[in-house]
């Protein structure tokens, strides 16, 4: 389907793409593609969807740009663009209408809060059951162990603690030095936990932090309504994950004029196409918001653009590890629960020593590779040796590169 | 860090262990765990907690990174050629999604004709796919550049980057190596193959002779002869077995002269006058002597036709011997030159035939070959002793009558088929989707030819229920054809 000769006409404007597909029948398929929130129609019969020739299109489009002229939309696009358009503004008006009775939600929001106090209470309790005990014995712990707090945390309707309890129980007990992980995250669940009981006494932002960690949602069409930070983003990294039935996907972006990060998470259900369709290496216009936090970072966008190419980018790394240390040394005062965030970091070289693959600053400074990390030959092959601005994601002393930039190009790896 | 690993410690064995000492903390921490242990209403396991969260917060604070000043510069040198151009590389990329070690092969070869080479950030998942694919390597090599040689070091799985000469491979190579070692040398210089094997000959265990004999078989000639024949003499019967195979490969050996020998006395070409001398009767005497050499049947010649047989067992012992000697043999006994033996054994001896183009083939006697192509009956090994249009048109012809086994032996070629060939033999294959399916053609995309794009979409099967199935398979036929297309011009091939 990614065959100029199958399409009788296309074209794209800024909100579609659209073209005509013969197929077996005597009139084409119409195909059109919202490229504003990517949607798919086609007048095919394909119980499949999106089908071949919404794919097809898409990706002649990625493949040859040049074959697809700039003009209007014709009559059968613009009728399903403006329906679409007029779907999303009817959505948020009721949204608006929708009238709030605020004392039922007050209401909700306590027996919430109470529900969440007991769990944190609960789980206080556990957690100096281990420490008393000592964690020698924690490695023959059963599955059950583990997930049996986690289900508190969710009866407590603090899922991001059941969350990091299971990531507690996934420790890799196999590995030499699994107790200094162990206890990392053991702390770390301590820390919110402890925080949250004192929760009255501390910075409002920090508030935010320890809620959002927890579990209570952010209203993000509260957060839309917000001014945002407006700047040309990079995409510098992309991960997926299945949880259950949902796939989470977390996308690392990088602010050009204002030399920030961000984080844009997306859930969606299996198979399904998620809102944002981001790729490394792809610079956005865009607003994005930051949720509020002591340590802005995890946003949601608010508008973007997708611009093709831009030459001579200018982009203010790290010098090396020291400035990296001394960087991350004020996120920990601001966060101390924080989670692994990106830096660029200029001229790093992977260079092997001790039996482990590490990555060199300009002042020779190392930090390790972290040994997760797959795709060390790629970086090396790209590096040859010689120093690259890289993108990494880590803490302390190790960290794993997401992305390099190679002949003005950056890419993921 | 000590606070740290003593935090450890505590956690190891639980809270009824000593926790840090205060003196042993550095001063920051120190204040704070003093205010610790001085708060009221702190338990043991609360005290441990919120000390072990300050040093734990300290500590990723106060990290320090580690200076190596010494460590010697490693770097690739810089490449003479020039890297592919980026539609090249997308192209690649798409190959290797796709998996295709066949349009790999092509990609690389296109790649090393063009003089260019990888992109530094594909050389590793190359380098894995030639681990894997030795035949890949040599492009692989060439196409990868100091970078390559560079890297390639730094990983033992990818040694194969260093070539060793021939004669050391040989002499301490695995014995996959050293085969294809006399293999390759046997191709150029079939003398010193052999002078090789003979030298090390008695070091040999017996399995190690066979595949070493195996190897022999290319380019072998009668300069191999006296060794070979002093191999009959041989402890291990397979290594007799393969030297006796390769004698008989060979015109000249002795147990080719007795096999003409016997034919010398069974068959011959009778010219008798007729009608009143007006005419020539000729015919082909076929008769085995009264007394036959016990030997040749030790030699591999069957001496019954078995029960079920139409042919008789002397005929049986006959063709077995005509398909055994180098078909020149009958130039001398019939006194003719090659097209009339063929027409003689056409005509006065036709179930005959099969058995003189078995000893062109196996003789390779392509002079010969032009004699049989008239005839109706296919001869499977001549297609490779064909070449250019003339192998096209043999095909052809076969496919008509027996399309699977023609295809059969057509995937046996080494070059690409003609479009003509290629879109003949697609369309009888869209009627048996199941076995041409999208396995075949990713094992044979090689073959089929970008000609072959433009009618492949109007290629339909002819039975409307496997109509379906064919789509499928001409779906991914048609993409492999494309990335074809695609890598031919990304590097301007002539060949589109």
């Amino acid at each position: 389907m990614a065959n100029p000769a199958k399409w009788v006409s296309k074209g794209i404007s800024e909100e579609a793409l659209w073209g005509e597909c013969q197929g077996s029948g005597s009139k084409p398929y119409q195909t059109q593609v919202d490229l504003g929130a990517i949607a798919f129609k086609c007048s095919c019969p394909s119980r499949k969807f999106p089908c071949k020739h919404g794919l097809g299109l898409m990706l002649l489009c990625a493949r040859e740009p040049d074959l697809f002229a700039k003009s209007t939309m014709p009559a059968w696009v613009s009728d399903w663009i403006n329906k679409r358009a007029e779907k999303e503004e009817k959505k948020v008006e009721k949204a608006a209408e929708k009238s709030v009775d605020e004392n039922a939600q007050a209401k909700r929001v306590q027996a919430r809060e109470q529900k969440v106090s007991a769990g944190i209470a609960e789980l206080m309790v556990w957690i100096k059951d281990i420490v008393r005990g000592g964690i020698l014995t924690i490695p023959e712990k059963t599955p059950a162990y583990w997930d049996n707090m986690a289900r508190r945390m969710v009866d407590a309707q603090a899922s991001g603690l059941a969350g990091m309890v299971r990531n507690l129980g996934a420790t890799n007990f196999w590995n030499d030095g699994w107790q200094s992980g162990f206890i990392d995250k053991l702390l770390q669940l301590y820390l919110i936990a402890e925080g949250y009981n004192n929760i009255q006494n501390i910075d409002p932002d920090l508030q935010q932090d320890l809620r959002t960690v927890i579990g209570f949602t952010t209203n993000q069409e509260e957060l839309r309504a917000q001014t945002g930070v407006s700047d040309t983003w990079l995409v510098i990294g992309k991960e997926s994950r299945d949880e259950q039935q949902l796939t989470i996907e977390q996308n690392w972006l990088y602010g050009l004029k204002t030399n920030s990060y961000a984080l844009v998470l997306q859930f969606t259900v299996k198979g399904q196409f998620p809102p944002l369709n981001f790729s490394p290496g792809m610079y956005l216009d865009a607003t994005l918001v930051y949720f509020p936090s002591a340590l802005p970072y995890r946003a949601i966008v608010k508008d973007y653009n997708i611009i093709r190419q831009i030459d001579n980018v200018n982009i203010k790394t790290f010098t090396g590890w020291q400035q990296v240390a001394g960087y991350e040394t004020i996120l920990n005062s601001r966060l101390p629960f924080r989670s692994e965030m990106p830096l660029v970091i200029a001229s790093l070289t992977p260079v092997f020593y001790q039996k482990q693959w590490w990555l060199q600053d300009s002042e020779s400074c190392l930090c390790k590779i972290s040994a997760s990390y797959t795709n060390i030959w790629q970086l090396i092959a790209i590096s040859g040796g010689d120093p690259v601005n890289m993108a990494v994601i880590g803490r302390e002393n190790e960290y794993r590169p997401i992305g390099v930039w190679h002949q003005n190009n950056y890419k993921s790896i | 860090m000590k606070a740290w690993e003593s935090i450890i410690n505590t956690a190891m064995l639980g809270t009824d262990k000593p926790t840090p000492a205060i003196a042993d903390l550095p001063e920051e921490v120190a204040l704070i765990a003093n205010a610790i242990e001085a708060s009221a209403g702190l338990d043991k396991e609360e005290r441990y907690l919120q000390k072990a969260a300050v040093i734990y917060n300290y500590r990723q604070s106060g990290f320090i990174p580690f200076q190596k000043n010494d460590l010697p510069a490693n770097k690739a040198l810089a490449e003479t050629k020039p890297y592919c151009s980026p539609e090249a590389a997308g192209v690649l990329n798409a190959i290797l999604g796709e998996e295709n070690d066949q349009l790999l092969q092509l990609w690389l070869m296109q790649c090393c004709k063009s003089g260019q080479l990888l992109m530094p950030d594909v050389l590793p998942v190359v380098f894995e796919k030639a681990q894997k694919e030795m035949v890949l390597r040599k492009a692989v090599i060439e196409c990868s550049g100091n970078r390559g040689v560079w890297l390639s070091k730094m990983n033992p799985a990818w040694n194969w980057f260093t070539t060793i000469a021939d004669e050391e491979l040989w002499q301490m190579g695995t014995s996959a190596q050293r085969s294809e070692i006399l293999k390759s040398l046997r191709l150029n210089e079939p003398a010193k193959a052999l002078e090789w094997l003979q030298q090390t000959w008695e070091q040999e265990n017996a399995a190690g002779k066979l595949e070493l004999l195996k190897a022999m078989k290319v380019n072998s000639n009668a300069n191999d002869l006296p060794w070979l024949e002093g191999l009959l003499n041989e402890k291990g019967q397979k290594v007799k077995d393969e030297a006796l195979a390769l004698l008989k490969s060979i015109s000249g050996s002795s147990v080719v002269k007795q096999y003409q020998q016997l034919l010398r006395e069974s068959v011959s070409l009778k010219k008798e006058k007729a009608l009143l001398g007006l005419t020539t009767k000729t015919s082909i005497q076929i008769k085995l002597p009264a007394v036959v050499d016990e030997s040749i049947y030790k030699s591999g010649i069957e001496k019954l036709s078995g029960p079920k047989s139409t042919v008789t067992d002397e005929n049986y012992v006959i063709y077995q011997l005509i398909s055994s000697v180098p078909p020149a043999f009958w130039e001398d006994q019939f006194e003719a030159t090659p097209i009339q033996i063929v027409e003689y054994f056409e005509k006065y001896a036709p179930a005959m035939v099969p058995a003189l183009a078995n000893a062109v083939a196996k003789f390779g006697q392509k002079n010969w070959v032009p004699f049989f192509l008239g005839q109706s009956m296919f001869y499977p090994d001549f297609v490779e002793m064909l070449s250019g249009r003339e192998q096209e048109k043999y095909l052809l012809k076969a496919l008509g009558n027996d399309p699977q086994n023609t295809i059969a032996q057509a995937i046996r070629i080494s070059d690409e088929w003609g479009t003509e060939f290629a879109v003949s033999a697609l369309l009888k294959m869209a009627n048996w989707p199941y076995e041409y399916n999208r396995g075949f053609f990713t094992r044979y995309i090689s073959l089929v030819p970008v000609g072959a794009l433009k009618h492949v979409e109007n290629i339909t099967s002819q039975q409307v229920n496997l109509q379906p199935t064919w789509d499928k398979t001409r779906n991914h036929l048609i993409n492999l054809l494309n990335l074809k297309q695609q890598t031919l011009k990304a590097f301007n091939a002539k060949k589109l």
